[in-house]
């Protein structure tokens, strides 16, 4: 059972998980509960050992580290409705723990190992699904993902920066290591992609419209693990590297309105540029990135997975992926920050708390990021663990032009349905609906007929077993003293009376000692004689 | 109100001028695709010019007409229907 | 023959001491030292002039006097008895001072013959040297002074001492003839030879039952035993330390040279298994009821008499070895425990049970030894009396004597009660108002702490006394 294993793959893991904690670690450290400081630690380290880990023990015990940071995470913002989200999602967390667990312990029994490695996607047996399963949990992939839209939003102004970094993205590591080209992920890499960026057109939470976003952009990535080749399969490693860097951009942002704000209800929000100009800034920097905008990062990486689908002949995936490209710049790129910053009127009456410099300090190391890597690609490239027979150059006339006239007819599109797209004060039912249901279900069946079963349990066991044993506890004392006591005591008085009798023998008189001398030794000699 | 938010706010005020520009810009992309062609062919269509145009602008409509329009209705609920029941 | 005279050293010793006891009882005894105050030191160098000559071996004096390991580990026992007697003595409350030179004359000349006993091998020696040892205690026994006029109960403890005495020697002395008779010889190691079974030579096995009973007689079995309580009640309380213990060495002695014509089978050893059971049980009975000390361990003394039968009808050397064993555990024992009722009855009267009340504080140390001495009469561990009973048991179990040794066990049980009524009355009672007070000096913790000392390392370690034992025993019995 090996430890640890550090290869290509997981470096350039390690790498953008080194990089986003250092930055949320300076965007949080104003944060003053040392506690989220703890616990982001234990979250990121936890994720730093799934990266890390060779053998699958190994990997789950830090898969529950994380879920136990990212927890808390949500606990710590400390409101009702975050108790409540933090519990579903530890609640739901466990339950795909233990799907990996499952899965681990039927493969160790079945092959003798706990060695992580590629499965061969034909000969998946039920060990695996199950593993897969588990993993699927974390990378929030359809219809498993409804944990992300109802447990993100209500974590901390400075935990979801972290949280939207590393779950899902060492679910996307352990699926390239693992599960690269079953074809389940890219079916349902795909479905995601689409599904997730729906959600996000009519949603009014702009965390939740993030949220459901990291769902779709993941997609992405599965999709490209799915489809299996060389470069799908960069363009997986190289869209998490980005993604994380502009994603956590983009909740950095919106943890900025949040905090100065006190919300992030779009309906709420509005006419705030002028207020918070460079938050709009650092936002759109992130906004344009995930839309793929050339010069920032999302353009090197989507676009590699997007034309590795299509060389692979995949012709389907690769329009649905251009679909949620669409809805992305439509969602993330303008109708979020549209609805934030302007929509409105200007808004000088809304109370808004000063934002610390350490916060604007982390949202600017990230947009040099992305700005960087977008205009130097090799900058990533260069990490990119998987040989591609040939070089992927984003930099072309054709894909800057193609990237340009989708992204500006979709802002048309935009332009066109504002009024329509204006998010209104709703909840959007989910698959979350139906784990409520099962979770309600399930404490109806402990609560009411389980406690009824315990109770009348213990009520036997008080009735007969503890009373049986009390008159079995009688019964004995009354033989000891009646029985054993008269027998013993009986016996010993008896000793003692003959004792008594036997001592009157000695009279005092000299004849009858004499006497009696002669007689019993006589009788003793006589019988001796007799019978010997 | 900072520098760069005064900046801002004269930007606003020349919404008008920003949308024509736009405008010209979506057209001077449409112009270029006649002349830059991808050298493969992914699809059917790329063939032809503006048809990422095409597909951005429908893709977003058909988008947010049927989300906003047809899916919502349906299935979105009270702001705090999680609250109430749980 | 050569004659060694090294070889009686302690016979000589003791002689010498004897007559200096008589030169000094001749005189009103005013310008010389007390007798109570010399003669301790010098029957503790007595106790060296033994080891002078400890293994000596010889055969003296016609050959009816053996000096052989037996002869010479009784003679040290008897020595050192002799001298804690002597020191128990010492303070002695009721002894008027003029007779305090015969009566330690007498001691030391009872001790003599007691020697002579141990050596003997030929019956008319046997029986001069219990004839000896006997008479001088008639003597001391009546001497008891409380008032004045002397105690009515020692003197009848006397007269009673010597008829039974006269009986028992007398038919001893009967019973030496019929062996003399039919066997034709009176020296042991011939005995030996000869046939024993009641169809080969019925007038020796009645002469020799006869005889041994003179020897029970000293010994207290059962059924010559009935002196036991009452002298033991009658004389003072360190007279009674002498007479229980010593004279049972000496009787025990005589027994063991005697047993190697006991063959298991016979019908005189099944006499000897049936009045050692009889013994036992009769005198653990007795025992429970009794209320004076000294009585209640006159019974015990006819119980632990039982107790030796058991080594010396198994017909091994074994065997004789645990009953010399167990004779000299029972001498410790009990000269602790007359010790301890010596010190505890300063005013020399007899102690009864309610006389211990309180005695773990008014006396600890004195009440603590006689806890030591009572466990080790039970037979409890870590005592010598725990080691004597283990080594009878074991050397008599499947020598077809079985339920013998199963009596023994019994009857222990039986005596746990009153020996640890003594310490129940000392430990848990508290003293009431008419009690002796207890001579607490250093001399009487000191005598009580070093017996209760041997009492416990003898018993932890008895392996270098059980050597000398076995030593003797395969003498006896190759």
């Amino acid at each position: 059972m090996q430890f640890g294993r550090v290869d290509k793959l997981s470096l350039v893991f390690a790498q953008v998980f080194a990089v986003m904690s250092l930055i949320g670690m300076v965007y949080a450290m104003h944060v003053e509960d040392k506690l989220q400081h703890i616990m982001a630690c234990v979250y990121v380290g936890g994720a730093f050992g799934c990266t890390f880990a060779a053998d699958f023990l190994t990997l789950f015990i830090f898969w529950e580290f994380m879920s136990i940071g990212s927890t808390f995470l949500i606990w710590l913002a400390r409101n009702p409705i975050s108790t409540k989200a933090g519990f579903r999602y530890f609640m739901y967390h466990t339950i795909g723990g233990l799907f990996l667990l499952i899965g681990l312990l039927l493969r160790y029994k079945a092959v003798g190992n706990f060695s992580f490695d590629a499965v061969a996607p034909a000969q998946m047996m039920t060990y695996d699904w199950m593993i897969l399963l588990g993993f699927c949990v974390n990378a929030a992939v359809v219809p498993m993902h409804a944990w992300l839209p109802d447990a993100y939003p209500e974590g901390t102004v400075t935990g979801s920066v972290f949280m939207c970094a590393f779950t899902t993205k060492t679910a996307v590591y352990v699926l390239l290591r693992g599960f690269h080209g079953v074809e389940a992920l890219a079916i349902a890499g795909t479905v995601m992609c689409v599904y997730g960026v729906l959600y996000a057109c009519i949603e009014n939470n702009a965390r939740r419209i993030l949220s459901y976003h990291i769902v779709s952009q993941v997609g992405y990535m599965v999709a490209g693990i799915g489809i299996g080749t060389a470069m799908t399969m960069n363009g997986a490693v190289a869209h998490a590297y980005a993604h994380i860097l502009y994603k956590g951009l983009l909740f950095m942002g919106t943890g900025c309105l949040l905090y100065a704000a006190g919300t992030t209800k779009l309906d709420k929000l509005g006419g705030l540029v002028h207020r918070i100009p460079w938050v709009m800034v650092l936002y759109m920097v992130a906004a344009l990135s995930i839309s793929g905008m050339p010069l920032f990062n999302g353009f090197i990486s989507k676009t590699m997975t997007i034309t590795g689908a299509a060389e692979a002949h995949r012709t389907w995936l690769a329009i649905c992926m251009e679909i949620a490209a669409v809805g992305t710049f439509v969602s993330v790129g303008i109708k979020l920050p549209y609805f934030a910053f302007w929509a409105k009127p200007a808004n000088d009456t809304m109370e808004l708390k000063p934002i610390p410099v350490n916060m604007y300090v982390g949202m600017a190391m990230g947009a040099v990021l992305c700005i960087a890597q977008g205009l130097y690609p090799d900058m990533l490239y260069r990490y990119l663990p998987f040989e591609m027979e040939h070089a992927y150059h984003p930099w072309t006339a054709w894909h800057v032009l193609q990237s340009l006239l989708l992204l500006g007819f979709s802002g048309l599109a935009f332009y066109l349905t504002r009024d329509i797209i204006t998010p209104h004060a709703k909840t959007n039912l989910d698959f979350d609906f139906f784990y409520r249901l099962i979770g309600r279900g399930v404490l109806a069946l402990v609560s009411k007929p389980l406690a009824w079963i315990d109770d009348r349990w213990t009520e036997a066991y008080r009735v007969a077993g503890l009373g049986g044993l009390l008159t079995l506890a009688r019964g004995t004392v009354w033989f000891d003293t009646k029985g054993i006591d008269t027998v013993v005591d009986g016996s010993a008085y008896t000793v003692q009376n003959v004792g008594v009798l036997s001592a009157k023998v000695q009279t005092g008189r000299i004849q009858d000692y004499l006497g009696l001398a002669a007689t019993l030794a006589l009788c003793v000699f006589a019988v001796v004689w007799y019978f010997a | 109100m900072s520098l760069f938010g005064m900046l801002l706010s004269e930007l606003r005020a020349r919404r008008g001028v920003i949308g024509v520009l736009f405008f010209l810009g979506l057209a001077g992309l449409v112009g270029a695709n006649v002349f830059i062609r991808p050298h493969e062919v992914e699809f059917v269509y790329d063939a032809y010019a503006g048809f990422w145009g095409v597909f951005g602008l429908v893709g977003g409509l058909a988008m947010v007409i049927v989300m906003k329009k047809i899916v919502q209705p349906m299935i979105s609920r009270g702001d705090d229907y999680y609250e109430r029941n749980s | 023959m050569v004659f060694n005279p090294i070889q009686i050293v302690p016979e000589l010793y003791q002689l010498l001491l004897i007559l200096a006891l008589f030169f000094q009882s001749l005189g009103d005894g005013s310008d010389t030292p007390p007798a109570e105050r010399w003669l301790p030191f010098f029957a503790g160098f007595g106790i060296f002039v033994c080891i002078v000559s400890w293994g000596a071996e010889g055969l003296l004096f016609g050959g009816a006097y053996k000096i052989d390991a037996l002869s010479q580990f009784i003679k040290l026992a008897i020595s050192a008895g002799f001298y804690v007697t002597v020191l128990n003595a010492s303070r002695q409350p009721s002894l008027e001072e003029r007779k305090r030179p015969d009566y330690f004359m007498f001691l030391a000349l009872s001790a003599w013959g007691l020697m002579i006993l141990s050596s003997a091998v030929e019956l008319i020696t046997i029986y001069l040297a219990l004839e000896i040892s006997s008479y001088s205690l008639y003597a001391v026994i009546p001497l008891r002074n409380t008032g004045g006029l002397g105690d009515k109960r020692a003197a009848e403890a006397g007269i009673k001492y010597i008829l039974f005495g006269a009986v028992a020697t007398a038919l001893a002395l009967y019973g030496f003839s019929y062996i003399l008779a039919s066997q034709h010889t009176s020296y042991i190691s011939q005995l030996a030879l000869r046939t024993w079974t009641w169809e080969g030579a019925p007038m020796a096995v009645v002469g020799l039952s006869l005889f041994l009973g003179g020897m029970f007689y000293k010994l207290a079995l059962f059924p010559f035993h009935f002196w036991c309580p009452d002298v033991y009640q009658g004389a003072s309380n360190e007279t009674a330390g002498f007479v229980a213990t010593l004279p049972k060495l000496g009787a025990v002695v005589v027994l063991v040279r005697l047993a190697t014509l006991l063959k298991p089978g016979l019908e005189i050893t099944t006499l000897l298994a049936v009045l050692g059971a009889a013994s036992m049980t009769y005198g653990n009975l007795c025992a429970l009821a009794q209320k004076d000390l000294k009585r209640l361990l006159g019974f015990s003394s006819v119980a632990h008499a039982g107790y030796i039968m058991v080594g010396l009808v198994s017909g091994t050397a074994m065997g004789l070895s645990a009953a010399v064993f167990y004779a000299l555990a029972y001498l410790v024992m009990n000269l602790l425990c007359f010790w301890v009722i010596s010190r505890v009855a300063s005013d020399g009267r007899n102690l009864q049970l309610d006389d211990l009340n309180g005695l773990y504080k008014r006396a600890p140390a004195l009440a603590f030894a006689l806890g030591v001495g009572a466990f080790a009469l039970v037979g409890l561990p870590p005592t010598i009396g725990f080691m004597g009973k283990f080594f009878l048991i074991t050397s008599a179990w499947d020598h077809g004597y079985n339920w013998l040794v199963i009596t023994l066990v019994v009857n222990s049980a039986i005596a746990i009660y009153y020996y640890l009524g003594l310490v129940r009355h000392a430990y848990t009672h508290e003293a009431g108002e008419d009690v002796p007070t207890p001579d607490n000096s250093a001399f009487s913790i000191c005598g009580a702490t070093l017996l209760a000392a041997l009492v416990l390392v003898l018993g932890m370690v008895p392996g270098r006394v059980f050597d000398f034992a076995i030593m003797a025993g395969k003498q006896l019995l190759p």
